[in-house]
């Protein structure tokens, strides 16, 4: 019977026994599984993370580039929000979704289109995008002085309350057409040297003749009274000569534009025996780069020679012009005006007239440019116009000329279209298309000359069917120093991903210190926010400064606790043993 | 006699109680100086984590999408053998968006081929590159690729 007692007992202690193993077994088994979900799992959405946050980077960078040769406003929007779901394609399963926030003021470039608005009379339509079509040409007659209108383009302001004031730069892709050539065939009234006999016979044809029986024998003329305008394009300079001779002589023609300092090659042409009555022309285009100032009195004149085949008989001159060929061409540029248009096509106020003056127009088409400083435009009413007019201000008139303004030319780089770069509509960058927007230095903006960039990337969110993690705080005590005078424990910690949402702005609140398993009160501890070039990297540096009492000394166990805003709590720990 | 065999059960149940603690503290005791061999289950995610963190470095360099816009497969094949430990052998894999390997006529590896056959642990890594920016010499367009690498130990 006492037999029977024991063995249940034994039973109840083998049954107690197995049910110890496998809570214990339970356990471990738990632990285990809890801490690679803890850390395992985590590490992977961290390092994709860190992925896509330099991904975004890149993704801004090649925007930008691409904006330098495109002009394009939208290329950084269109690309970040490809990059949003090309991420999301691409890590399948992670559910991954890329947000950001913020606001942007982007400087606005507005090209010059050939596309009509839909308002009263013609306007072309300003766009903050590059050329599209093939192109058109704005043109008008140079034939009077004055501003000449070429044409007239609007940029609707819906969406935008205000433009801020800066320095608009306008670049015209403009010239004029070529230009008639003129000529002037004008005679000598002056003999500055020479040797030759009656020599203001030269003069003229009149069948009354300078005249030279000596070999080598030279003649200069002078004063030809040319009257070119200045700015005139010398196209030819060719001197004439009426001459014969009795036997087989030969003249010398050449000329000078320096006073007699330098001459030309001399041309040598044989004579004939009886006046020609005709004159021949030798062309000295090619002898100097021709002004009008080598033109004048002061510094051109002619030479004629006489030269010997054999026993020198006499060598007859009539005349001996000159005749210039020259274009004159206009003289002008362009200009702007400015005016806020309502839909009604009537103006709401002028801003500007005949600013933004551009360089001179020449018969080459250029790209020039000019600026206008653009003063604050507040109060926009949504349905007004920014109205740009073009025109080309003639200050030389010249009949036959037209002046050329090109527009919507997309053959052209986006650097020689006709466009306004640098206008700041605040409201553009503001716009979130598909959730996605991205905040960049609004001070900066962009131009082609200067694409640097400040990307701040607030926050990037993973969301999916097993976790949701904005981001993730870690610590870690890299540093630790015990001030035995002063009693005092600096404790050096890193914070992972601090000044990423919502994990902001840690306080002394936010931290719980331990010494030796005592909790060390907020009155006893200092927190400072520091930095260290080796451990920055994607961290912030807080030193924790402890004032402990006379009596502590190492070795000390040391637990730091945050908590964030979020109330997710991570501990670092460390040993002071000095 | 009724109240002794009362007292009787009474520390039996005292013992099985005691027995539990000793038993688990025994465990417990144990399991905090066992330095256990580390499961193979772990080992994936070792792997992953060292394949993201090289490609990470690469890309921060600037090497990774010189590499593979430019094509210079032996370069990255080099970068990725001298970055990663020398007993893990890779395959990497380069795709467009469309799917389409852009390294097919070279592979990009290094290891027996054999030994990501047989291998049940083979750790996958994703990585995606937007483009690749030459301004100012000339600007790319946003023309991302996704590297597809894979890891396993030799």
């Amino acid at each position: 019977m006492r037999i029977m007692k024991q063995k249940r007992g034994q039973f109840i202690i083998i049954a107690a026994l197995i049910v110890a193993i496998m809570m214990v077994s339970i356990s471990i088994t738990m632990y285990g599984a809890i801490t690679y979900f803890k850390h395992e799992r985590w590490e992977e959405y961290l390092a994709i993370i860190d992925n896509i946050k330099l991904g975004s980077y890149r993704v801004v960078e090649i925007s930008l580039a691409n904006y330098t040769s495109t002009l394009n406003n939208e290329t950084l929007r269109y690309n970040l929000n490809q990059w949003a779901n090309d991420v999301k394609r691409a890590y399948a399963g992670f559910g991954v979704i890329l947000s950001g926030s913020g606001t942007a003021t982007v400087s606005q470039t507005l090209c010059a289109h050939q596309e009509t608005a839909p308002i009263s009379g013609t306007y072309y339509l300003l766009k903050n995008q590059s050329a599209d079509a093939s192109g058109t040409n704005l043109s008008n007659s140079t034939e009077s002085t004055g501003r000449q209108l070429l044409g007239k383009f609007v940029y609707l302001l819906t969406g935008i309350t205000s433009i801020p004031a800066n320095t608009w730069r306008f670049y015209y892709r403009a010239w004029h057409s070529t230009v008639p050539a003129e000529n002037s065939t004008n005679s000598p009234s002056s003999t500055p040297a020479g040797t030759w006999t009656n020599p203001t016979y030269g003069y003229s044809s009149d069948d009354l003749y300078a005249t030279t029986s000596t070999d080598d024998a030279k003649q200069q003329y002078g004063n030809y009274s040319f009257n070119v305008p200045s700015g005139a394009t010398i196209n030819k300079v060719e001197v004439g000569f009426e001459a014969y001779t009795d036997e087989n002589e030969e003249i010398g023609i050449t000329c000078s534009w320096d006073n007699g300092t330098t001459w030309a090659t001399e041309y040598k042409s044989g004579l004939p025996k009886s006046d020609p009555n005709t004159v021949t022309w030798v062309d000295f285009t090619t002898a100097t780069n021709w002004t009008v100032d080598k033109l004048s009195d002061a510094n051109f004149r002619t030479q004629a020679k006489g030269i010997a085949k054999g026993k020198m008989s006499t060598v007859y001159l009539d005349c001996i012009p000159v005749r210039v060929t020259y274009t004159v061409p206009p003289s002008a540029h362009m200009d702007v005006d400015i005016s806020i248009l309502k839909s009604d096509g009537t103006i709401r106020q002028t801003i500007a007239t005949g600013v933004a003056d551009s360089g001179a127009l020449t018969a080459t088409a250029q790209t020039l440019s000019g600026t206008y400083s653009w003063p604050s435009y507040t109060d926009i009413n949504p349905t007004d116009y920014l109205e740009i007019d073009y025109y080309v201000h003639v200050t030389t008139a010249k009949a036959g000329a037209t002046a050329y303004l090109r527009i919507d030319d997309n053959t052209l780089p986006a650097a020689d279209q006709t466009r306004i770069a640098n206008i700041i509509f605040p409201s553009e960058g503001d716009k979130d298309e598909a959730g996605l927007t991205i905040e960049w230095d609004n001070q900066q903006g962009f131009s082609a000359a200067n694409a640097a960039f400040i990307l701040n990337i607030t926050s990037v969110g993973l969301s999916g069917y097993r976790f949701f993690i904005p981001v993730f705080l870690g610590i870690n005590i890299f540093e630790t120093a015990w001030d035995n005078n002063q009693k005092e424990l600096k404790i050096s910690l890193a914070v992972d991903r601090e000044g990423a949402i919502p994990v902001t702005d840690l306080k002394k609140n936010n931290f719980s210190i331990y010494i030796n398993g005592t909790k060390i009160i907020e009155d006893d501890f200092t927190l400072v926010r520091s930095y260290s070039e080796k451990y920055d990297s994607g961290r912030f540096i807080y030193e924790i400064y402890c004032t402990l009492k006379p009596s502590d000394n190492p070795p000390f166990d040391v637990s730091v606790k945050v908590v964030d805003t979020r109330g997710i709590i991570v501990k670092a720990k460390t040993l002071v043993t000095k | 006699m009724r109240k002794a065999r009362n007292i009787s059960g009474q520390m039996r149940i005292i013992e099985v109680i005691l027995s539990i603690f000793v038993i688990f503290f025994a465990f417990a005791f144990v399991n905090a100086f066992a330095v256990t061999p580390l499961s193979p289950m772990y080992e994936t995610s070792e792997l992953e984590r060292i394949g993201h963190n090289v490609l990470h470095d690469l890309d921060d360099q600037r090497l990774l999408a010189r590499f593979v816009y430019r094509r210079e497969w032996a370069n990255i094949t080099a970068a990725l053998t001298v970055a990663l430990p020398p007993d893990v052998y890779f395959n990497l894999t380069i795709y467009n968006l469309n799917n389409t390997v852009v390294n097919a006529d070279t592979p990009i590896y290094y290891g027996d081929p054999k030994v990501f056959a047989e291998s049940s642990h083979i750790a996958s890594i994703t990585y995606v590159i937007p483009g690749y920016s030459r301004y100012p010499d000339y600007p790319t367009s946003y023309d991302p690729r996704i590297l597809i690498l894979q890891l396993v130990r030799g």
